[in-house]
């Protein structure tokens, strides 16, 4: 039932005995406080003939890795990164990956039969076409959003790129932590985005070599309803 | 700016709202993806049969797959299609506008997977498992707005395969880079038969092919059975079986980048009663596609029609079954977003010997693929 308790305990233990990195720094908790992602229903690609199609694997869902946290606006320098979202057993892994601007990701088939990556994404559409098991295509990200990703062959396959705008991102840990280090003295708007529930924005004022706490409760929309509904169920 | 929260009350807070981890895979489910596609024709086509059809023809086709998903092997899936023909020109010959109904598939499956290996068993209507483009007669799979010419409704004598499905049973194998496939049906691809109709005999259709690299496959089928009924070319005192028809077909796909090759060519050898000269039918067709840009893409079907002499017992010599024809068609398609497509397309159909392009058509769809409804049970 807790089993984010050891982590949590963990997490708080740091936050008040650990030394502050040089700098302000934004500590945070993401906590996912109702199942939001769908089962999905997967039937067996029974409409092709060839070589046999690998089953989707039938993994838990845990809603902290479809969660990003990152900062908003243009904070310090860019460092671009390789990102990566492989297809394999008819699924994007990871299915959410978030990258600075600036960065690439790298698309490699593991499966051996033909997957047809694309995005129409207004701020960044390509189709990848085929390519066999073994193969990659690297795509270039400029523009920060949320860029949709499917395979033209099966339709139950979908990814998401989260390009933020700056260094400042993360995604939690199993107990839902994360932590923003050495910033600078100011305000500072904390956005934790999931792929259901969408964008929660929190400002928070970071102290000069301080720590500022925030904490973002999901789904964020009416979350003190979902709890007063559960109350009453009960 | 935020609030300082507690900490001991953020522990409870967490500890009182962990969540259970649950599958992401449902064991039971349903789930109801659909194509919805309306559009128009403009030809002349129509006239000959229907005087009363003017040359623009609208229409609509709504394909529904509702499924169910029984555990880890089993699961029963239907293929529905609704539709106001004609929407394409394979669901009839003529423009009397009115909504058909069709079950093309409703089957219950058992299906295992290992490593290279997989085996699937089916059993109910059933596409025909001639051929290979049963596989992809859904709107939003077809980059064409049309089929190849051996392929439509399920109507006697115009047709040689039918894309409306058939009862029976089917098993589906593969190991490594070899499938295969064999399916007994209660009619003809030819002159299909639901359950409850007369004249049904048993047909045979068989299958397989090899993947020669990831994307490139070639295949063959074979397809016998009677497919004659009484009353047209049949005596209510003969027997069906007698004068089966016989097809055989090799198919080809390949893909690699931004295109990709589909091809066909099929023999059909028909049998008939007082013949002394069978007629045989021949038909190829080839399929480029190619992806311009994330959101448009060509495509192009040359298709080739040939047939055979034929000679009854009453005539002193063999005759021409009918000219040879050769259908082409070039269409865009153009991605408004991941579940609308727009498809625009123009057909040449031509026979030996005429000069007419009143057949010609000129078409549009609005695809619209829905893939939102599903419900896990468990």
């Amino acid at each position: 039932m807790c089993r984010t308790t050891s982590t949590v305990a963990v997490w708080l233990a740091a936050s008040l005995f650990a030394l502050p990195a040089p700098g302000g720094e934004i500590r945070g908790v993401v906590q996912v406080i109702d199942g939001l992602t769908k089962k999905r229903v997967t039937l067996p690609a029974y409409q092709s003939r060839g070589l046999a199609a690998p089953e989707p694997a039938a993994g838990p869902i845990d809603e902290l890795t479809r969660v990003v946290v990152y900062l908003e606006g243009s904070i310090g320098q860019i460092k671009p990164v390789a990102g990566e979202i492989r297809q394999r057993d008819r699924r994007f892994e990871p299915e959410i990956l978030a990258v600075p601007r600036g960065s690439t990701v790298s698309f490699p088939n593991s499966d051996p039969i033909l997957h047809n990556v694309f995005s129409l994404s207004k701020l960044k559409s390509f189709d990848l076409g085929y390519y066999p098991v073994g193969n990659t295509r690297i795509v270039h990200f400029d523009q920060p959003g949320a860029i949709q990703v499917y395979c033209h062959l099966h339709s139950d396959m979908s990814a998401l790129i989260l390009v933020t705008p700056n260094q400042f991102y993360a995604q939690p840990s199993n107990s839902g932590a994360f932590k923003f280090a050495g910033l600078r003295a100011g305000s500072y708007t904390v956005v934790a985005w999931h792929k259901s529930a969408g964008f929660s924005r929190k400002k928070i004022e970071v102290p000069e070599d301080g720590v500022a706490e925030v904490v973002f409760e999901i789904p964020v929309v009416g979350s003190s309803a979902v709890r007063q509904e559960r109350g009453a169920a009960k | 700016m935020s609030k300082a929260v507690p900490r001991t009350d953020i522990l409870l807070m967490i500890c009182g709202l962990a969540l259970p981890a649950i599958a992401q895979e449902a064991g039971y489910g349903f789930t109801l993806p659909a194509t919805l596609s309306a559009g128009g024709m403009y030809t002349h086509a129509w006239e000959q049969s229907t005087p009363t059809a003017g040359p623009l023809e609208p229409g609509f086709q709504l394909m529904m797959y509702p499924s169910l998903k029984l555990g880890e092997h089993w699961y029963a899936y239907s293929a529905i299609d609704v539709n106001l023909s004609p929407y394409n020109l394979f669901q009839d010959n003529s423009a009397t506008n009115r909504v058909k109904f069709y079950v093309i598939q409703a089957f219950v499956a058992y299906h295992r997977t290992k490593g290279s290996r997989s085996l699937t068993v089916k059993a109910g209507q059933l596409s025909s498992a001639f051929g290979s483009f049963p596989l992809r007669y859904d709107d939003a799979l077809n980059p064409l707005l049309g089929a190849p010419a051996t392929y439509g409704a399920p109507s006697y004598g115009n047709f040689p395969v039918t894309l409306y499905g058939l009862p029976g049973i089917e098993i589906d194998a593969s190991l490594g880079r070899l499938d295969a496939r064999i399916q007994a049906t209660n009619s003809s691809p030819a002159n299909p038969k639901n359950i409850l109709e007369n004249g049904q005999a048993l047909n045979w259709t068989a299958g397989g092919g090899y993947t020669i690299r990831q994307g490139f496959r070639v295949g063959m089928s074979v397809n016998q059975g009677p497919y004659l009924q009484v009353g047209r070319f049949l005596r209510p005192s003969e027997n069906s079986s007698q004068w089966p028809m016989t097809a055989v077909g090799i198919d080809g796909q390949w893909a690699r980048g931004r295109g990709s090759i589909n091809g066909e060519w099929q023999r059909f050898y028909y049998l008939y009663p007082r013949y002394i000269v069978s007629p045989v039918i021949k038909y190829g067709y080839l399929e480029p596609k190619v992806v311009l840009n994330p959101r448009l893409y060509v495509a192009f079907r040359f298709g080739y029609e040939s047939f055979s002499d034929f000679q009854t017992i009453s005539m002193a010599g063999p005759a021409a079954l009918t000219p040879n024809r050769q259908v082409a068609e070039l269409a865009f398609g153009y991605r408004i977003n991941r579940a609308l497509l727009v498809k625009a397309g123009y057909e040449w159909p031509h026979r030996d010997g005429t000069l007419n392009s009143n057949n010609n058509i000129f078409g549009v769809q609005l695809v619209t693929s829905i893939n939102a409804i599903s419900k896990a049970f468990h």
